[in-house]
């Protein structure tokens, strides 16, 4: 019977990953980074690469989470704050700051957040469901996450942040 | 590589070439129409349709090669001379053109389409029989064509000439303009437009293009691997302009000269490269051919088509898309411009309209000019139609101008029936709707019974435009210098404050709405702006306005650059571009951002709007 009820989980979890990565994709990396105290992770799949932070140009008329933008081999990229877009207040750890660019669909845009962590290989098992108390504001962005012994990550959807229709909607911060 | 795959590579590249025959094709049609004795344009047409049916059964799509056997019979027998090729033979060919290019286009996508043929092979075959039994046609319709006989009679076809080996040539309309940058770009491979179509009126000159078929060394290249190049070269720019600066404060000499010279060797990569995406206006032109030709001969109207400028260049992406317009403009003049036989035979015109289009630059522009000899618009009749549509409101009242301007408004036409032409009164919104979208801008000028001229001006690419480098704040940004009418420095000029109305600039003889470019941004308070400040005047609007920014840091050439999809729908840019320093420069669009100044100018909302950035939106949200 405990079988039984273990293997549903593990098929659950294998839907859950199908659901963060789509139904093709081998690779299931993640690729982890910080932002105040708490960890977060996007498949590594939808990351291009990482650069050191590079001075920005502002982009008027814009939410307060939209940095501006820069120049990566000519190729003009929006650069976010990504705590700011998740209601992070704590900014004391930016000493090791850098910018993830990540794409969804024809969307690239650039990630701000405090450190670059890790590249991390989950399990089916170690994928869960985002507890439903986690805290409301951000829960437009999140629907899973990764726990391991003491460990929780926080996995961003990263088709959720980059999305032309709600991209600049800073109500979506203030909801809830 | 195995041996189907071969097979399906060298259909796909027959497809490719039968394309371009095809284009051949049906210009040498339309030549023949007009010079049905010229042997060289019959041999030529002949000889294209012979390759076509060759490499077709070569590589194995036999319905193509078969029907264009049959086209191959009659132009043999046209070719020998026991038929003459009149107007209802050009139609029947051109015709058969067009299922040529019909089978093409679908095998293109589906490489085991079958057709049916049948009913024109049908037609062609009949033509054959019936010319065999009236052979004495041959002679009767030589020489001049019959002047009565309704058909079209284009003085000159464009761009025959397609092979042609030119010497570069300086345009006038360039010369005209020495001091425009934009065009300078690409003066050495543009050509004289007016007298390069007058070379078309002259019978050697195309018999020559004819048989110089061969002499064509052009190779093709997809469009994204010139975009790729473009951008490289974008990035040995800004490098080049890094390396400049560096080179500034060194003393070694040899140093300095190399890094001239790479300068200058950057700047004609630079020229070559954009210049490899701008082509001709010809194929449009071919196409606007055959339209008038069409839509004639539906209306029953005796119509002349002009043109010139069809070797004028533009950017390939601005030529896709003002084909659909021009088509509009065309019809129109045609169907609404040009009257019936009877109505201009009563106001004493010639039976015959005339259609002109002109292609040219100007300015750093490009410009099209569509002219017709036709009715010419009534101003009172189009508000008479506009207030019945509901277009306008019964007591509006418009000077002629705007009334003309009323053809473009949606869901307007004059036309007293829809017919198959024109007359859904979804025309002209588009046109003007598709111009916008390219920045053009369209004008008319009409006058009743006489015609109408509608002017389009376009900027010569999309790719990079001339731009005045501005600063406020320590933020650079780019404004198009074609929207720039004049500087004035704050110094010395006279400014009135006034109540409720901001500051106004004091011009030589009008007042200028004076806006702080800072405070347009929403980057700071209006007003605390430098009094060593620079003010540029605008004329883009109904009213001239003055935007003050810090200082003027320079005018350069810039590439332009989308900005992301998430962001694109912001006001008051245009998009982006990268300067020297490797830094993204916004390039602002003034209009825009002085538009919505004014619709935020009500005084309830000016004492309390937050002026930084980030919070705006949020501002304006809890405001409403």
């Amino acid at each position: 019977m405990s079988d039984l009820k273990s293997d549903t989980d593990v098929n659950g979890n294998h839907l859950l990953l199908k659901k963060l990565f789509g139904e093709q994709h081998a690779d299931q990396r993640l690729l982890s980074f910080s932002l105040g105290t708490e960890k977060f992770a996007l498949p590594l799949l939808a990351v291009r690469e990482v650069i050191s932070v590079i001075d920005f140009t502002p982009l008027p008329f814009t939410p307060n989470y939209i940095l501006g933008v820069i120049n990566i081999r000519g190729q003009i990229i929006t650069v976010i704050d990504l705590g700011t877009r998740l209601s992070i207040i704590d900014k004391s750890h930016r000493s090791e700051a850098a910018v993830i660019v990540c794409e969804s669909g024809n969307i690239r845009v650039a990630l701000m957040v405090d450190s670059i962590d890790q590249v991390i290989n989950p399990e089916p098992q170690d994928i869960q469901e985002k507890p439903e108390v986690e805290s409301s504001i951000r829960s437009r962005f999140v629907k899973l996450i990764y726990r391991k012994d003491n460990t929780i990550i926080t996995l961003i959807d990263t088709a959720k942040i980059l999305n032309v229709d709600t991209f600049m909607d800073s109500e979506i911060n203030q909801a809830a | 590589l195995n041996v189907l795959d071969f097979e399906i590579e060298l259909q796909r590249i027959f497809l490719q070439e039968a394309t371009l025959l095809i284009e051949n094709v049906e210009e040498c049609f339309l030549d023949l129409e007009n010079n049905p004795t010229n042997p060289e344009v019959i041999t030529k047409i002949f000889r294209l349709a012979h390759n076509l049916k060759g490499s077709a059964a070569g590589v194995g799509l036999s319905e193509v090669g078969q029907f264009t056997h049959h086209l191959e019979s009659l132009l043999l027998i046209i070719k020998e001379g026991k038929i003459t090729p009149d107007n209802s033979i050009v139609g029947l060919l051109l015709k058969s053109t067009d299922h040529i290019s019909k089978m093409i286009t679908q095998l293109k996508l589906d490489l085991s389409a079958t057709f049916n043929s049948t009913d024109l092979i049908q037609e062609i075959e009949a033509a054959i029989k019936a010319d065999q039994n009236a052979p004495s046609k041959i002679t009767k319709n030589q020489g001049s064509p019959d002047p009565t006989d309704v058909q079209t009679v284009p003085k000159e076809i464009p761009g025959f000439h397609l092979f042609e080996e030119q010497t570069p040539n300086l345009s006038i309309t360039q010369e005209k303009n020495l001091h425009d940058n934009t065009a300078s770009v690409r003066q050495n491979n543009s050509v004289a437009n007016v007298q390069q179509d007058n070379k078309l009126n002259d019978p050697k000159k195309s018999a020559n293009a004819a048989t110089s078929t061969k002499d064509d060394e052009g190779i093709r290249v997809s469009l994204a691997r010139v975009q790729k190049l473009i951008d490289f070269v974008g990035e040995i720019v800004i490098l080049q302009s890094a390396l400049r600066d560096f080179a500034a404060d060194t003393k070694d000499q040899g140093l300095k000269r190399v890094v001239d010279q790479v300068g200058k060797v950057t700047k004609d990569v630079q020229d070559i490269s954009m210049s490899l995406r701008m082509v001709p206006a010809k194929p449009i032109f071919q196409k606007l051919q055959r339209i008038v030709r069409d839509t004639s001969q539906a209306l029953k109207k005796d119509i002349n088509f002009i043109t010139s400028g069809s070797e004028t260049e533009m950017d390939k992406n601005l030529l896709e898309r003002i084909g659909d317009p021009l088509v509009h403009l065309i019809r129109n003049a045609c169907d609404h411009g040009i009257e019936s036989q009877e109505d201009r035979i009563a106001r004493g015109k010639s039976p015959t309209g005339e259609v002109v289009l002109n292609a040219y630059r100007q300015s750093g522009k490009l410009v099209f000019e569509i002219r017709d000899d036709g009715g010419g618009l009534d101003p009172e009749k189009l508000i008479r139609i506009a207030k019945s549509k509901g277009v306008i409101s019964q007591d509006a009242q418009l000077n002629d101008k705007d009334a003309m301007h009323l053809i473009f408004a949606p869901g307007f036409s004059t036309a007293a029936k829809v017919t198959d032409i024109s007359g859904r009164g979804v025309g002209m919104d588009v046109v003007r709707t598709n111009l916008e979208e390219m920045q053009g801008t369209i004008s008319i000028e009409s006058k009743i019974g006489v015609g109408t001229t509608f002017k389009i001006l376009l900027p010569l690419t999309l790719a990079i435009i001339d731009g005045m480098v501005v600063s406020v704040m320590n933020e650079k940004f780019v404004i198009p210098l074609s929207q720039v009418h004049e500087t004035v420095r704050l110094s010395s000029a006279s400014i009135q404050s006034t109540q409720g109305f901001g500051d106004i600039l004091l011009l030589r003889s009008e007042n200028a709405q004076l806006y702080d470019l800072g405070n347009l941004l929403h980057r700071r308070e209006h007003g605390n702006f430098n009094k060593n400040a620079i003010a540029i005047i605008f004329r883009t609007l109904e009213q001239p306005y003055a935007v003050v920014v810090d200082d003027i840091l320079g005018r350069h050439q810039v590439v332009t650059k989308q900005l992301g999809e998430e962001v694109r729908t912001l006001r008051g840019l245009s998009g982006c571009t990268i300067l020297g320093d490797g830094k993204p420069s916004l390039i602002l669009e003034l209009d825009d951002l002085v538009r919505e100044a004014t619709k935020d100018l009500a005084p309830q909302n000016f004492g309390n709007r937050d002026l930084k950035a980030d919070d705006s939106t949020h501002q304006q949200k809890l405001a409403s």
